[in-house]
């Protein structure tokens, strides 16, 4: 019997080890994939204009032909004239907006999106799957056809005026219109749904309101797939463009995104792409330290305990 | 089904409560409705504080001397406050005034192209400048605060001092009424490889063509095409470039295939656009260019950046893919080669670069040309044409009698002489004004030197007086200015003979003049690519017929 | 769910609701109702006008080849990339599952792709597929296979296509890792514990339970993946800019075909015919969410 169970066990161990140095290879190997894109950035942001334009491209640069100045330069000030003293590419000013309207927005999206998420995973009321199959319809149409008519919206509530739009405006502006995605109330009812009926009818055995079990049960159950949404729906402010643009009457309100489109380009309209990725990947890191930081919230198993599977 | 037939009802309903558009109206062509009332303006100068928004797309790093302009106006009129802000690019500049012209908000003033403004035209939103620029008006500065206190502003402008395809660019609007002023202009000119020219200086001279003993060619008298395909057989090896013959893969590279459409076009007599939008492409004249231009790309003569699949050829000039390239005067220095560049890459080395008069089919205006098509010879009249591009200023409508005076006179600030030699020497663009030419003001180029137009343009004169051969030190900081110097000069030379491009706006049938000129520079591409690949569907007419399909419908 | 509450329901819905309302629903109608205008002017003085009403735009648009184009090119990417993408992330996914060390540097690279600028991603690929000096020619060539023209002026169709699945795959990747990595934290280990005493294979379990449990993600990602690539566009400008192809338009796509009229003819005239484009859009969409509920509601388990 002893033998044989070490016999087993060896062919266990060989079996994992083998299935082991698979698995990481086959995972180095996407990874590798998907670092190229992201290590061409910061290659980019250490170019000169002449070696980013170099063919056949040049792949590896020692320490010594860094350019820094791309990175150095977006902290210069100006030096003369009214805006003396003011930074010439205004980094942190667009970093606070950007934060700024990031949070507002997931805020109001978690919200809207825990309510809409709970009606539809555990309510029952007419019209349930019509409404939802129109939600998810309204996914697909391409946003730019509702810029015209949401510009207007805005006008209308007073929070686009040229000469007097305060920051709450403009703040006002760039994020109300964005605190709803229906993706995420897709998403967030997928795993509302997977948490026993069972629960539901033991706390209303014991007199727990809807919304009491929302926040005390549901809310800390979904919490990985909570957390996801908030951490995608924060990039969101990042790569937002047209509408900032749009609404926003001084350039002290605009994000980031806007900056990196505008203030690179020359006045034939080619871009200095070597300053322009410096000012990505510095907008990235702070991206990848909010992960880095609650990734441990998103994959931690939720409690094992009253999950149906 | 029901419900999706509720669905259907509810919409319906819901489209009755929509927008606010007045429908049955006929849509009438109502460009221009201003009244032609003459301007009243009042009979002291206005002392109420005014606010003035000015739109414009400069990066931060580019505004500082806007910024001291701003400071030094609002010093001599104490009373106004200019408020400028960037609006990033030139779609989201236009975008958010054509939006804003429904809800009344508009800037004062903002930067923006023809076409931009034939737009804002129809929705009468722009202030005709006429009244301003006709008007005899003077006013005595009394504010002790100001400036220029006891001195005396007048109204009116003196146009004979533009350059005058400027003035009839920003006239060009129905009833032929001023509804901008230029303000940041560019042109063509073509980079030249003068090491490749002067390794071929007695089959060049033999050709008739004028080269200098250190292979420069003329500045004032551009080439024809003629001499063009002379210098191809001289220069081009279709096999690749070789440095040991001196020959490059191409001869001649046209950074912007919009702009050689419209420029050729022009030059062939071809009509293209009008004022009232109508694409005109769809004549013989136009198709012969467009085979003629198909033989050039095919022995090499013609390139475009997509053979390197590229967006400008101004790399490939430097590796010496290409002898000659044309493009804007603002990418003057991105065809230099330098240290900075990966020196394998360079195939002639770092090699001395010239600046001349992009290439015409005529020598003189109305003269006739001969080319030769698939084997035929063609005789046409031709014209001289170079393009002219760059953004323009316009003043709206909506503001008040007084916010328009000064914005009037701000922007008549932005473009006197002297501000206007400063930007062009800061920026790159060239002066609007023929006066800027001799302007005596100064300008910081850097913290070490300061120069005025007159001496910049001194730069490249010297230079190729000397024919290349000048005895200023390494340090010597007129070799940073040299090549801008050298386009500024050819610019200069081409200034007669500018062409703007008809401006439109999209009508409900067909598209507007920026879309027009993007389809143009598609419509060239499709026939290079046809060059390149045998099973491609491009030809001349097929890739006519695209752009005429994407144009109307 | 034994009784139905309506009134709480839409309590909890309000917000949601109200905010769509206003910013999705009243801009939508309004985009119906100009879609069938004719000759809207927007920008008349004195108000927007219109001559009456038409399907005009309607007819047109299905009468130009370049919007067939488009709906060509937009269905062959959506239909091979989302399969080939969800089968791709949940392997990923598994087999992140499985490793017991160094799991946290994989699932921050896996992540990358989300935060990494857009301009970079597109520049990093256009040197990837570089006919000459791309990565994926120096892959192919070890394998002896002669170098593609993949996104160089004269590329195929096939090429081209190949490269934007290429990219549109890449590009979801980190979203769909990420849903699934989490959706698996949710599989109660217990189901993996009674696998591993039956002695099953990995295959088997990877079939018979992670998939089946993982079902309602899967449907997730299946319908949202395949919407988002109905709506491909920014990967289409990221590989070729605006001439939407190796050739003029050859990649165009149902949304680049709308943007083309709404931003390249810059004007709000054309606004009617990208709006009547959108709406088309909008019932293809329509069409597909009811085929995918219908067929969804058998295979998912809850």
């Amino acid at each position: 019997m002893a033998e044989i169970f070490v016999e087993n066990e060896k062919a266990y161990k060989r079996r994992r080890l083998i299935s082991n140095i698979v698995t990481f290879g086959f995972l180095s190997l996407v990874a590798i994939g998907i670092l190229i894109p992201f290590y061409w950035m910061i290659l980019t942001s250490l170019k000169s204009i002449q070696e980013i334009e170099s063919v056949p491209p040049i792949l590896w640069l020692n320490f010594s032909d860094w350019k820094i100045t791309n990175y150095t330069d977006l902290f210069l000030t100006v030096q003369s004239g009214e805006r003396a003293g003011e930074p010439l590419f205004p980094f942190f000013t667009y970093m606070k907006n950007t934060v700024l309207i990031s949070f507002l927005t997931t805020l109001g999206t978690i919200i809207t999106t825990i309510l809409a998420a709970f009606a539809f995973a555990r309510l029952n009321f007419k019209g349930k799957d019509t409404l939802f199959a129109v939600l998810l319809a309204t996914m697909m149409v391409p946003g730019e056809i509702f810029i015209l008519t949401n510009f207007l919206t805005i006008n209308q509530f007073g929070w686009y005026d040229i000469l007097t739009q305060t920051y709450t405006e403009a703040v006002l502006a760039m994020t109300i219109p964005f605190m709803i995605s229906v993706f995420y109330v897709f998403y967030l009812r997928q795993t509302f749904r997977k948490i026993p009926d069972e629960l539901y009818f033991a706390a209303k055995v014991d007199g727990t309101s809807d919304f009491k079990y929302l926040l005390k049960i549901m809310i800390p159950i979904a919490m990985p797939t909570i957390v996801t949404i908030i951490i995608l729906n924060s990039m969101g402010a990042w790569s937002a463009y047209i509408w900032p643009a749009m609404v926003t009457t001084q350039d002290k309100y605009r994000l980031v995104s806007n900056g990196l489109r505008g203030a690179f380009t020359d006045t034939t309209g080619r871009t200095d792409y070597g300053q322009q990725m410096a000012a990505a990947t510095l907008v990235t890191v702070p991206l990848i330290i909010l992960f880095f930081t609650f990734r441990k919230q998103i994959m931690r198993g939720v409690g094992r305990s009253g999950i149906k599977g | 089904m029901k419900k999706f037939v509720l669905l259907l009802v509810t919409f319906v309903i819901a489209l009755a409560f929509a927008g606010c558009v007045n429908v049955g109206t006929t849509a009438s062509t109502t460009a221009g409705t201003q009244e032609t009332t003459t301007l009243q303006l009042a009979e002291e100068l206005p002392d109420e504080e005014v606010e003035i928004t000015f739109w414009h797309i400069y990066g931060t790093d580019k505004t500082a001397l806007l910024d001291q302009m701003i400071a030094e106006f609002e010093a001599m009129y104490p009373n106004v406050t200019i408020t400028d802000t960037s609006q990033t690019d030139y779609n989201t500049l236009r975008e958010k005034i054509n939006m804003g012209i429904s809800v009344d908000q508009v800037p004062t003033m903002a930067l923006g192209y023809p076409d931009h403004f034939a737009g804002y035209i129809e929705a009468d939103a722009v202030l005709k400048l006429d009244d301003y620029i006709n008007n005899t008006t003077e006013y005595e500065i009394t504010n002790s605060s100001s400036s220029i206190f006891g001195e005396t502003v007048t109204i009116g402008l003196d146009l004979d001092d533009f350059v005058a395809s400027y003035l009839e660019e920003n006239s060009q609007y129905e009833g032929g009424y001023y509804y901008s002023l230029p303000f940041s202009k560019s042109t063509e000119t073509m980079a030249v490889n003068v090491d490749v020219l002067k390794a071929h200086l007695t089959e060049i001279r033999a050709a008739g063509i004028t080269i200098s003993d250190n292979g420069f060619l003329s500045h004032d008298v551009p080439l024809t095409y003629a001499q063009i395909e002379a210098l191809a057989d001289i220069i081009v090896d279709t096999n690749g470039t070789n440095t040991t013959t001196s020959k490059c893969e191409y001869l001649l590279n046209y950074d912007s295939s919009g702009n050689m459409f419209i420029n050729m076009s022009r030059q062939w007599n071809a009509p293209y656009t009008n004022t009232d939008g109508e694409i005109l492409i769809d004549n013989d004249t136009t198709k012969s260019m467009l085979q003629y231009v198909q033989d050039l790309f095919l022995n090499n003569t013609l390139a475009l950046p997509i053979a390197w699949d590229q967006s400008y050829g101004s790399t490939n000039f430097k590796y010496g893919d290409v002898c000659m390239s044309v493009g804007s005067t603002a990418g003057v220095n991105y065809n230099i080669p330098t240290d900075a560049d990966t020196q394998e890459n360079l195939q002639f080395g770092q090699f001395q670069v010239d600046f001349v008069p992009v290439p015409q089919f005529v020598a003189t205006e109305g003269d006739s040309f001969t080319v030769s098509i698939d084997g035929t010879d063609s005789t046409f009249t031709g014209s001289l044409s170079a393009v002219q591009q760059g953004p323009n200023i316009g003043i709206f409508s909506s503001a008040s009698s007084a916010e328009k005076l000064y914005a009037w006179l701000f922007l008549k600030y932005l473009i006197e002489t002297d501000n206007t030699a400063k930007w062009a020497m800061n920026t790159g663009y060239l002066p609007a004004r023929l006066s800027s030419y001799s302007s005596e003001a100064a300008i910081d180029l850097t913290a070490s030197y300061s120069t005025n137009y007159a001496d910049f343009l001194q730069i490249a004169k010297d230079f190729w007086d000397a024919d290349g051969e000048v005895t200023w030190a390494t340090t010597d900081v007129r070799w940073n200015y040299l090549y801008s110097s050298m386009v500024a000069n050819i610019a200069q030379s081409q200034n007669t003979y500018y062409q703007y491009d008809p401006a439109f706006a999209a009508g409900t049938n067909s598209a507007g003049s920026a879309t027009a000129r993007v389809e143009a520079g598609y419509c060239l591409e499709n026939i290079y690519i046809g060059t390149l690949a045998s099973g491609s569907s491009y030809n001349p007419n097929t890739a006519l017929n695209t752009m005429l399909n994407q144009l109307t419908w | 769910m034994e009784k139905r509450n309506n009134l709480k329901a839409w309590l909890y819905l309000a917000p949601l609701l109200i905010l769509m309302g206003i910013f999705i629903f009243y801009p939508l109608i309004n985009a119906f109702y100009i879609s069938i205008l004719e000759e809207y002017r927007p920008l008349a003085p004195g108000g927007a006008t219109a001559t009456g009403y038409t399907l005009s735009n309607f007819a047109r648009i299905l009468n130009d080849e370049l919007f067939w184009q488009a709906i060509k090119n937009t269905f062959v990417v959506a239909f091979i990339s989302v399969p080939i993408s969800i089968l791709i992330s949940l392997v990923i996914a598994v087999s992140l599952n499985s490793i017991p060390k160094l799991k946290a540097l994989y699932q921050t690279v896996f992540f990358l792709p989300y935060v990494t600028n857009a301009i970079a991603i597109g520049m990093a690929f256009a040197f990837m597929f570089h006919k000459d000096y791309g990565l994926i020619n120096l892959m192919l060539s070890w394998l002896g296979i002669d170098p593609v023209n993949w996104v160089g002026n004269v590329a195929t169709w096939w090429a081209q296509m190949g490269a934007l699945l290429v990219y549109t795959i890449w590009g979801g990747l980190a979203f769909k890792i990420l849903v699934f990595t989490s959706g698996l934290q949710n599989i109660d280990k217990q189901y993996y514990d009674a696998a591993k005493i039956d002695s099953a294979s990995k295959w088997t379990v990877f079939r018979r339970i992670t998939v089946p449990l993982l079902s309602p993600f899967i449907l997730y990602i299946s319908i949202t993946s395949m919407i988002g690539a109905l709506k491909a566009y920014r990967t289409v400008i990221g590989l070729f800019g605006e001439r939407l192809g190796a050739q003029q338009n050859s990649m165009i796509t149902i949304v680049a075909y709308v943007y083309k009229y709404r931003s390249a003819y810059q004007d709000v005239s054309a606004i009617s015919y990208a709006a009547s484009a959108a709406i088309i859009l909008f019932f293809i969409t329509v069409v597909f969410s009811l085929i995918q509920g219908v067929v969804s509601r058998k295979r998912v388990h809850y």
